[in-house]
């Protein structure tokens, strides 16, 4: 397992500890956390007004839960009562801050979640390992069930 | 003559000597002593120097400035002088590029003859090109505006927000100050765009109210340098 700088991370992420977060791959400025939830590794994700970065045209372009979420829409996602594991299921955790949508992260097979910090690094972390920092806390969780 | 003008202002680009003697090379067409060429109407001559090395002299007085670099050293010189002064560097040794006219610090434009000895391709006396109304562009940054962008550049990259949103990063007080600077940093910004992939192009659109990013690119940063580069380039920004 790759050794990285936790406590470099944990000012903005308090929770974040060696028994619930791992590494997973190096920073990467090319895409952030919303498209890698979303499943996309090489475009940036946000409704910036300047127009200069993806968002789904199907979405408001503002930075709204309800923007975020007819975003995640796009790829077939749906609010889900929880983030429990469930077969046959992709779910997708959503954070704001207030109102304001801050990251999303997306489930793994075993449970855990995987997040893009950033430009930063991907790491995989359990459910509430972020909570309670720069993201502020998880406000939806999204369901696409595969067919 | 001993010159206190040093480092007033800096080229927009660095350029090894190799790089300037190229662009001198296209532009300018040598020819024998003693005759004229025909410049094509409309020609443009660049000179491209290096820019801790450049210095704006006052008219009439001369800067000299060492090439770096080079497999054969040789010293550059920028002289202005008043219209129909004499050549007092004519016999020199030194690399002499000789403008007539008046300088503007963003652009020049000869009023009548344009004068470059070349002494690496000369005979004696040197060659020499007389050109007629060429415009001599010296896209020019003054250091202290190099000096702010690069420390405002420094202090966001050490402290702006990485959490995912692009406004997060670029509404930081150091970008935002790099936005204020205007027109005056867009130079500076496409050296570093095609340089880094750090986010620049939400400043080049505050700056220029352009967006060169046709829809399917966005979020797409690699393409979205290319484009504004190439917008860059096409609105003739020099940087």
């Amino acid at each position: 397992m790759v050794s990285w700088d936790l406590a470099a991370f944990r000012p903005k992420f308090p929770r974040l500890a060696p028994t619930n977060s791992r590494w997973k791959s190096p920073s990467d400025p090319n895409y952030n956390c919303i498209a890698f939830a979303a499943g996309v590794n090489d475009i940036w994700w946000e409704p910036d007004p300047l127009y200069q970065l993806f968002w789904p045209l199907a979405a408001e372009r503002e930075y709204t839960i309800r923007a975020y979420l007819k975003a995640f829409g796009t790829q077939g996602y749906l609010p889900s009562n929880d983030g429990n594991l469930e077969a046959h299921v992709h779910k997708v955790a959503l954070y704001a801050f207030g109102t304001r949508p801050t990251h999303a992260a997306r489930q793994l097979p075993d449970g855990w979640w995987a997040s893009k910090l950033g430009e930063n690094i991907d790491i995989e972390h359990t459910v509430d390992a972020l909570n309670g920092g720069d993201y502020g806390d998880i406000v939806y969780f999204l369901e696409k069930r595969l067919s | 003559m001993p010159n206190t003008n040093y480092a007033k202002y800096h080229h927009a680009r660095e350029l090894s000597q190799s790089e300037v003697i190229a662009n001198l090379a296209n532009k300018i067409v040598f020819a024998p002593h003693g005759t004229k060429p025909t410049v094509p109407s409309g020609s443009v001559a660049e000179i491209y120097v290096e820019p801790h090395d450049l210095t704006i002299v006052e008219a009439g007085s001369r800067h000299t400035f060492a090439s770096r670099g080079a497999s054969k050293p040789c010293q550059w010189s920028l002289i202005l002088s008043g219209e129909g002064a004499p050549h007092p560097l004519a016999a020199s040794t030194d690399r002499v590029v000789f403008v007539h006219g008046s300088l503007t610090i963003e652009q020049f434009v000869a009023p009548s003859d344009f004068m470059f000895f070349d002494e690496a391709t000369s005979s004696t006396p040197p060659a020499y090109v007389w050109g007629h109304s060429f415009k001599v562009h010296l896209p020019l940054l003054k250091p202290r505006t190099v000096e702010r962008f690069r420390t405002l550049a420094h202090t966001w990259r050490q402290n702006r927000n990485s959490t995912g949103s692009m406004l997060d990063m670029c509404t930081h007080s150091a970008y935002q100050q790099i936005i204020g600077m205007g027109q005056e940093a867009i130079p500076l910004i496409l050296r570093e765009l095609e340089q880094s992939t750090d986010p620049w192009f939400w400043a080049l659109a505050a700056i220029t109210g352009a967006n060169p990013v046709p829809e399917e690119h966005r979020g797409r940063r690699q393409l979205m340098v290319m484009d504004w580069l190439d917008w860059a380039t096409t609105q003739g920004y020099r940087w």
